[in-house]
């Protein structure tokens, strides 16, 4: 055996499964350098690394009215979740549920809800692997499994799914429907999905890809599988352009890079315009999510979480609440993650509207960690107690 | 940016997690205990990303975190050993059924640990006789003389293992 064969065995040894996973090492480095700020107390060295993951899973619904969905019947809603007319900000402090967990489920976090509420979607986890679980009206299903690893990240109000197939190592976008899975295929050649599909309410799909083997989004191309489609067709949009997420009359709303970094969120619309969304002078910015009017993401240096008006342009910029437990050396909350039709922003657990972060009651002990919200004021997301136990929960606003 | 860092360290670890794992694998042969090593290296990867981003070879950087922590896990082990809590080296993991199929590692289990070490950082992990040195605190020529063992211990094995597999149960009849 010589070396160049040894090279290559080594290549296609058959290892066991790793139980290690991006999202956990994320979590586990932001507690590590959280508990450094905390021993290190005002000594200010920088050498943490704050922020987000930001994996954007909006969710859309149509506007104006909530009759518009494609002949499907508008849904039915939980006992235990009352809605408030769409529209209103209630006074009210919101009024938490708890999300029951499907047989054999020990923790699953939510991940998010569709436009009208009634369905919500998570991952349980085994390992590193990601467990699908489905709520329809408030009741757990364990979706059947696929590959090593399922992993949602978005439905729609007609209750089709999406997410990642893991499968020998590789991803796989995919839409769930009627019980059934439909991988969704990528161009010619060898293509690496990210960050996560988003759908809209007609059942456009859309993800980002890199060639294999690249990584920060080099050489990527925007790819849409128009509803009920397979194949995928690559969105014409410049070098860099990344999409986050579409709205439902079609428009897209994502991110432009360059060299690794993100310049200036965009939304480009259905008739092929571009718009750049603000940006003010001496920022960079990002656009991570959008539903109607919206678009939701952040800026950089300053770190904070912003709402565009896509029809104004008008940029609104969340400051942080005066309790927010900010992530290490960050000075704002850090980009917004989802926003619902009425503008309503998700970022870092909270849900900021124009009259400040929602009051999300929880249990003495417990913290409340937005996860998306929907149209009417359906937050889902968990309660986190000080040894991280999730528990999955909503709150009616 | 700091979000953006964070972006390009998930897209990186999400790209290179799987040589990593098979970098721990191979090194400690042991599932969990590879698991654990990679978990702790990219979490202090995580925390120093910065840095490290700006590293001239970034994927010889994070093997040689790996091996690292592969070695502080091994001292760290060897101590518990020493305390009396018997933490078997190489446990057994037939429950994967994995590497039963695979002569390969079969045979790397056979060989001395430092010889092990030599050959998976050199050809698995692509690093050069002086990086290899370094990493392992040991001198370049005890690198070249391990990994000239290592290369003919391993192959010895390897013959016989399949002579031992042609003449034993047929299902693991080696493909070469």
């Amino acid at each position: 055996m010589d070396e160049r064969e040894l090279r290559e065995r080594f290549d296609a040894i058959g290892v066991p499964p790793s139980r290690v996973h991006v999202g956990a090492l994320v979590a586990e480095g932001r507690r590590r350098v959280k508990r450094r700020r905390s021993w290190q107390a005002a000594g200010g060295a920088a050498l943490a690394i704050g922020g987000l993951l930001v994996v954007p899973s909006v969710v859309f619904h149509p506007r104006p009215g909530p009759n518009l969905s494609d002949g499907v019947p508008v849904a039915s809603r939980t006992a235990s979740a009352p809605v408030s007319p769409a529209g209103s900000v209630p006074a009210a402090p919101c009024v938490m549920t708890n999300l029951p967990l499907p047989k054999g489920f020990t923790s699953v976090s939510v991940v998010a809800v569709d436009p009208t509420g009634r369905y919500i979607v998570g991952n349980g986890f085994s390992g590193q692997n990601f467990l699908p679980v489905l709520w329809t009206d408030g009741k757990p299903q364990a979706l059947p499994m696929r590959g090593e690893s399922v992993e949602l990240s978005a439905v729609n109000s007609q209750g089709v799914v999406v997410g990642l197939i893991t499968e020998n190592n590789k991803d796989y976008t995919f839409r769930y429907q009627n019980g059934r899975y439909t991988k969704l295929r990528t161009p010619a050649g060898s293509w690496r999905v990210y960050p996560v599909p988003e759908i809209n309410t007609v059942g456009d799909i859309v993800i980002n890809a890199e060639p294999s083997g690249n990584t920060g989004g080099k050489d990527s191309i925007a790819l849409i599988w128009p509803a009920g489609a397979t194949a995928a067709m690559k969105i014409a949009l410049p070098d860099g352009a990344n999409v986050m997420a579409i709205t439902d009359d079609g428009t897209m709303i994502g991110t432009m890079y360059k060299n690794g970094g993100a310049v200036a969120g965009y939304a480009w619309d259905a008739q092929g315009r571009t718009h750049k969304l603000t940006t003010p002078s001496g920022q960079t910015a990002a656009a991570y999510a959008g539903r109607g009017d919206w678009a939701t993401g952040g800026l950089w240096p300053r770190e904070s979480a912003v709402r565009w008006n896509l029809r104004t342009g008008k940029l609104t910029e969340f400051k942080a609440p005066a309790d927010a437990d900010l992530a290490p050396a960050m000075d704002g909350l850090g980009p917004g993650e989802k926003v619902n039709a009425k503008g309503w922003v998700v970022v870092s657990g909270y849900v900021m509207r124009d009259d400040g972060p929602a009051t999300l009651p929880v249990p003495t002990g417990l913290r409340a960690v937005a996860k998306d919200v929907s149209d009417d004021g359906l937050v889902v997301g968990q309660t986190v107690n000080a040894a991280d136990t999730v528990v999955p929960r909503t709150w009616r606003c | 940016m700091r979000t953006e860092l964070e972006r390009e360290y998930v897209d990186y670890v999400s790209v290179r997690l799987p040589h990593l794992h098979r970098l721990a694998y191979l090194l400690c042969s042991d599932a969990h205990q590879a698991d654990d090593i990679v978990q702790a290296a990219l979490t202090s990867l995580y925390i120093g990303w910065k840095r490290a981003a700006g590293a001239d070879n970034l994927d010889a950087y994070v093997n040689r975190i790996v091996v690292r922590r592969y070695l502080d896990e091994r001292r760290r082990r060897w101590a518990k050993v020493l305390l009396g809590d018997a933490v078997p080296e190489q446990p057994s993991n037939d429950e994967h059924g994995l590497e039963a199929r695979d002569e390969l590692v079969t045979a790397l289990k056979a060989l001395p640990k430092g010889q092990r070490a030599v050959l998976v950082l050199r050809f698995l992990g692509d690093m050069s006789v002086e990086d290899t040195a370094d990493v392992l605190g040991c001198s370049v020529g005890n690198v070249k003389s391990q990994s000239s063992r290592g290369l003919a211990a391993l192959r010895s094995v390897l013959e016989a293992g399949r002579i031992a597999s042609v003449e034993g149960d047929s299902r693991w009849t080696s493909e070469s």
